[in-house]
């Protein structure tokens, strides 16, 4: 990657702690005058002052809740010794093995077809929302009249909420009356004769399209930012070159922007993990079972812990997915590492 | 064709396209607006026209189910959900960005892996750390403002300071060294000169939380029980259910649900779009 | 990846240490676990909000903290109108809170589990068992003699208020949910069907649907028969009656395992959703809620419709009121039995029962307050309001005085039948729902190949499912 141009890094990856580690620390040469005077006490009191409230919080929100949802699924927690929490009586790994491999256990039953959807659901969300906001920010890179108003309005659905996109769409998908399906057979012709979406193998796509809807203007942003920064020389460069568009793209615009795709990656493949508010809202008004094809992990792993009472099982399947995840970040760190330096 | 000529042809292309992404993207909301406008016996036949929209059902939600009530618990939990928020993230972020401290790198990882947890996984657990806190302390937290704002303070935190410290790695350092050659301590340095310059930042990162904490549903529905704190998601639903299916009250209430956070939306986007070109690239 | 491992070793071995603590039945880690959350009796305070205080308020008067579903369209100033004289009478403040259906379950399972919850509470009948086993809700027993005890109520209804096997009551009956057949009397006229023996038994009932389906009403054709499918909270309540019709029943004799997926329950089964393969529904109503195929009936979609009772007083009401008196099933419409199975006739008994949270601050209290609400005028203003049966046996004249389409409803309250009373239904249902869901996909054509072996291969599983979750 070039030099001159500011490349993008994650906030949350650290730097590397020497600066032999591979990037020289700070920017330019200026590296030096940033306040590192090492070990002095003086600024890093005032960095620990600074740390210290978003510490706290994180620590009694998130470090030990989950502690304590990590030892709840080594306990039998069900509906009978629920009032006793952590001193429900404490079973091992039995959570673990049963979730996993016991064809009786009755969490078990509905994981598989959850994870399963939840693959389908989370690449195929992703991809879309990758793909749909690179396609629209390429389009939008442009000078035209109206651009700032274009780029306002395409950013409206990100600020819907999510509930309310649930209801709504649940409201469109309606076999007889939905307009989704109007448009589709009555005005474009494109099918035959008008499908259900909210039963049956369809209801993969009734979930899918409003979270892509939903989500793809944020990353249309970022990725419209990115391209902003991408200095116009470089392609009048490559074009006396007598580089084509496409070869433009390939070799100039996906390069640069690769950190910021790297980014929106990781973040819309765990948001898409973890989905839960649309789902809910399209089918909780009904059984609150998306049905063989929309039940997704998180909704399973909830409905089983809330509804069964069986928390030790759910405590079980969530810490596993959180593993899950945890592998899914790392082989990410390990393709994109390249690109999390700051230069 | 001459070059000029299609160059013209491509340009109205790319407009229409343009022109085509815009109303998908617009449509479902201007659904929604239209439906609010309907009787619940239309919505149900999908008769919708807007020969005589019903005003009315924005005068009957209201009535019907106690929204005002709902409302101002949204607005009050997200409002200072993201003021909190926002300034831990920016101390934190500030912190990050510019020291080099021990302990930096685990913290920044810890802020990414805060992302990495289920939310369902905590959920019974903070519940009864609240209820702890209740005994030991005489404190209530369950069902309380507070409560719900330490949460959603704790949850939109870890990402707000990634997006933060994204923020200030793009603002040069010689700036603050200027304010320290004529004297100003570290935190004066931060506090007149780099805070200032990073307005745009602020109110995108704002923003952000502001949207996480009126889209929250999963802890709403299990940490509030009186109608006194519980939140728009919870209250939005009494529209329809067993005894009644007030569909035209709903889309209704979606639409003034959605109208408080399109207007901070609108009247913040100009820095939140400058804001997001600044930092949003560097992470 | 050096520093990823690191901390992954670093979370273990913390897990390790709070799963140690665990094990020796200490609360987990230094102080941050509730350590005192569970067993310890003495009851918190109940007003969870920090302004209103359960202490008598400086006005002397006591606050009672109440929880209902949605019962009626306004449900929570409905709730105080109705509980005015009660206020008036014993000096105190009633806080309604409304929760809906679909929350419902985890909050009041949560409220239960930490005492943090109301005085009363109202409970879906399904639900009394599983709450009363964890030990939350306050016997009643002692007291029912002052509301005229079992007597008073229907046989199914009381069969809710405690667990099976255990003599000890913890809930009272509050008010009735149960099935009959709506039907549009012109259609039947206009088809020349008899509804005196259309609804006699599952032959003359399809033979019926068959004549009268197309019939066209103003120039429209009308479905046959209509219902809800797989999105619907009902799922189960609608396909119960007729496995119970067909002699199956939910559960095994001894209550230990799923009976489900047996031959009877199959017939079953198989005829309700044969009413769907045989053209006698519009497929569009089986992605819909029982709200939503109330509207179609109402619109005349369709000239049959099971439901409760509430629409009677629906057909009543103006559409400024939410009613639907306005609609063409109003003025066409009768209310006929369900029809008898092979095995018997039965119908789906549900409701809403009331119940006192143990960890109440007030129970004396509460209790006239539940006394209050199971009186007879308060009984019949409020079955009035929710469209619902009264519980008290008694108000039967008076119902039905007031509008005779309650007739059949009070028919069906004595062929209704309520599921098995067990601690674990309320998962039980959750997984009935889950899977026989599936078979409204395999109806819809939508998955799959609808056939006996098919639908039968679904109801195994379910079975599997619900006798594991009785054996935990």
């Amino acid at each position: 990657m070039s030099t001159s141009v500011p490349s993008p890094h994650p906030a949350g990856r650290a730097r590397p702690a020497l600066p032999s580690a591979g990037a020289p620390a700070g920017r330019g040469p200026a590296g030096d005058a940033r306040h590192r005077r090492a070990g002095s006490w003086r600024n890093n009191r005032l960095a620990y002052a600074m740390v210290a409230p978003a510490f706290l919080f994180m620590l009694m929100v998130h470090l030990v809740p989950m502690l304590q949802g990590i030892a709840m699924s080594f306990l039998q927690l069900n509906q009978f010794t629920l009032r006793r929490f952590l001193r429900a009586p404490f079973v091992g790994l039995a959570n673990y093995r049963s979730v996993l491999f016991d064809p009786e256990n009755p969490v078990r039953a509905g994981l598989a077809i959850a994870a399963r959807n939840t693959a389908i659901f989370s690449a195929v969300v992703t991809l879309l929302v990758l793909a749909t906001g690179l396609g629209v920010a390429l389009l939008m890179n442009r000078n035209f009249r109206g651009r700032a108003l274009v780029r306002t309005l395409m950013l409206l659905p990100w600020v819907v909420p999510s509930y309310v996109v649930g209801i709504l769409w649940s409201f469109m998908w309606h076999r007889d009356t939905g307009i989704i399906n109007r448009i589709l057979v009555d005005w474009l012709h494109l099918l035959p004769e008008k499908p259900f979406w909210l039963m049956g193998p369809n209801t993969i796509w009734a979930i899918i399209l409003p979270t892509v809807w939903r989500s793809w203007p944020y990353v249309f942003i970022v990725f419209l930012a990115a391209l902003q920064t991408i200095p116009g020389e470089l392609y009048e460069a490559a074009a006396i070159d007598g580089a084509g568009p496409w070869r433009r793209f390939r070799h100039i615009t996906l390069p640069l922007l690769r950190p910021a795709i790297a980014i929106q990656l990781l973040f819309q493949i765990i948001q898409s993990v973890y989905a839960f508010n649309i789902v809910v809202m399209m089918f909780g008004n009904g059984s609150g079972y998306a049905g063989e094809w929309g039940d997704l992990l998180m909704i399973a792993i909830q409905r089983q812990s809330f509804q069964s009472w069986l928390f030790g099982y759910g405590a079980a399947a969530s810490v596993l997915l959180m593993l899950a995840m945890m592998g899914v970040v790392a082989l990410w760190y390990r393709i994109f590492r390249q690109e999390l330096i700051i230069r | 064709m001459t070059p000029q000529a299609w160059k013209r042809v491509h340009n109205a292309l790319l407009t229409l396209l343009t022109a085509l992404v815009v109303v998908a993207t617009l449509f479902p909301i201007a659904w929604m607006v239209l439906s609010s406008l309907q009787s619940t016996a239309d919505l149900q036949l999908g008769q919708i026209s807007l020969a005589n929209p019903r005003w009315e059902n924005y005068r009957q939600m209201w009535a019907n189910v106690r929204f005002g009530v709902y409302l101002r618990n949204s607005l009050i939990i997200s409002g200072i959900t993201t003021l909190t928020a926002c300034a831990f993230a920016t101390l934190a972020g500030y912190a990050l960005a510019r020291f080099r401290f021990r302990g930096a790198d685990l913290f920044s990882m810890a802020v990414l892996s805060t992302q990495m947890i289920p939310g369902i996984m905590f959920l019974l657990p903070i519940y009864f750390i609240f209820l702890w806190i209740r005994q030991t302390f005489g404190l209530p937290m369950v069902n309380t403002y507070w409560g719900m704002i330490l949460i959603y303070t704790a949850f939109f935190t870890p990402m707000s300071i990634w997006i933060m410290r994204g923020f200030f790695a793009a603002i040069p350092h010689e700036l603050e060294e200027a304010a320290l050659i004529d004297g100003a301590t570290l935190f004066g340095a931060f506090w007149r000169v780099i805070l200032p310059l990073s307005a745009p930042g602020l109110i995108a990162t704002g923003v952000y939380i502001f949207l996480n904490a009126w889209d929250e549903l999963l802890f709403a529905w299990v940490m509030t029980s009186t109608a006194e704190v519980a939140t728009i998601p919870i209250g939005i639903r009494l529209y329809i259910g067993q005894f009644q299916n007030r569909y035209d009250l709903l889309m209704a209430a979606a639409t003034v649900t959605t109208i408080p956070v399109v207007v901070t939306f609108l009247l913040t986007q100009r820095w939140f779009i400058s804001g997001m070109t600044a930092g949003s690239v560097k992470g | 990846m050096a520093k990823w491992s690191r901390t992954l070793g670093l979370l273990l071995s913390l897990v390790m240490l709070v799963a140690g603590c665990g094990s020796s039945g200490q609360p987990a880690g230094g102080g941050d676990g509730p350590s005192g959350s569970g067993d310890q009796q003495s009851p918190p305070a109940a007003g969870t909000q920090p302004q209103a205080p359960a202490t008598p308020a400086p006005s002397g008067r006591t606050t009672l903290q109440m929880w209902i579903m949605p019962n009626t369209t306004q449900s929570e100033q409905d709730m105080l109108q109705l509980l005015q004289p009660f206020m008036a009478q014993h000096n105190v403040d009633v806080q309604v809170t409304v929760i809906d259906w679909s929350s419902a379950w985890t909050r009041i399972t949560a409220a239960a589990t930490s005492g943090e919850g109301p005085d009363v509470l109202q409970l879906g009948t399904t639900w009394v068992p599983a709450i009363a086993a964890m030990g939350a809700l306050e016997p009643l027993s002692g007291k029912v003699a002052e509301i005229g005890g079992a007597d008073a109520f229907y046989p199914a209804s009381w069969n809710t208020v405690s667990i099976a096997g255990d003599p000890e009551v913890y809930a009272v009956p509050w008010f009735i949910d149960v099935r009959a057949a709506y039907y549009r009397t012109d259609v039947f006229q206009k088809a020349g069907v008899d509804p005196q023996t259309a609804f006699r038994d599952w032959e003359s009932f399809k033979a019926a649907l068959h004549q009268i389906n197309g019939t066209e009403i103003e120039g429209r054709p009308v479905a046959a028969i209509g219902f809800p499918g797989k999105n619907d909270w009902n799922v189960t309540h609608n396909i119960m009656p007729w496995v119970w019709g067909a002699g199956g029943s939910e559960l095994s004799a001894d209550l230990r395992s799923s009976a489900i997926n047996s031959e009877e329950a199959l017939d079953g089964v198989m005829f309700y959703t044969g009413l769907v393969r045989e053209g006698l529904v519009p497929p569009g109503v089986l992605e819909k809620n029982t709200s939503d195929a109330e509207m179609a009936f109402h619109t005349g979609e369709f000239a049959v419709f099971f439901n409760g009772p509430w629409m009677v007083s629906q057909y009543t009401r103006p559409e400024s009121e939410n009613g639907h008196a306005d609609k063409i099933a109003a003025q066409n419409y009768g209310v006929a039995p369900i029809p008898e199975g092979p095995r018997g006739r039965y119908t789906f008994f549900g409701g809403s029962n009331l119940a006192i949270f143990n960890a109440s601050r007030h129970k004396e209290l509460s209790w006239e307050l539940v006394k209050f609400l199971v009186g007879k005028e308060a009984q019949m203003a409020y079955g009035e309001m929710a469209g619902m049966l009264p519980a008290l046996k008694a108000l039967e004249p008076d119902m039905v005085a007031l509008n005779a389409n309650f007739a059949p409803f009070y028919e069906a309250a004595r062929y209704g039948r309520s599921y098995a009373s067990i601690p674990q239904w309320g998962p039980v249902e959750t997984v009935y729902t889950k899977h026989l869901s599936t078979i409204w996909d395999l109806t819809a054509g939508v998955s799959g190949t609808y056939s006996r072996e098919a639908v039968k291969q679904v109801l195994d599983e379910a079975a599997r499912e619900a006798t594991s979750l009785l054996n935990q």
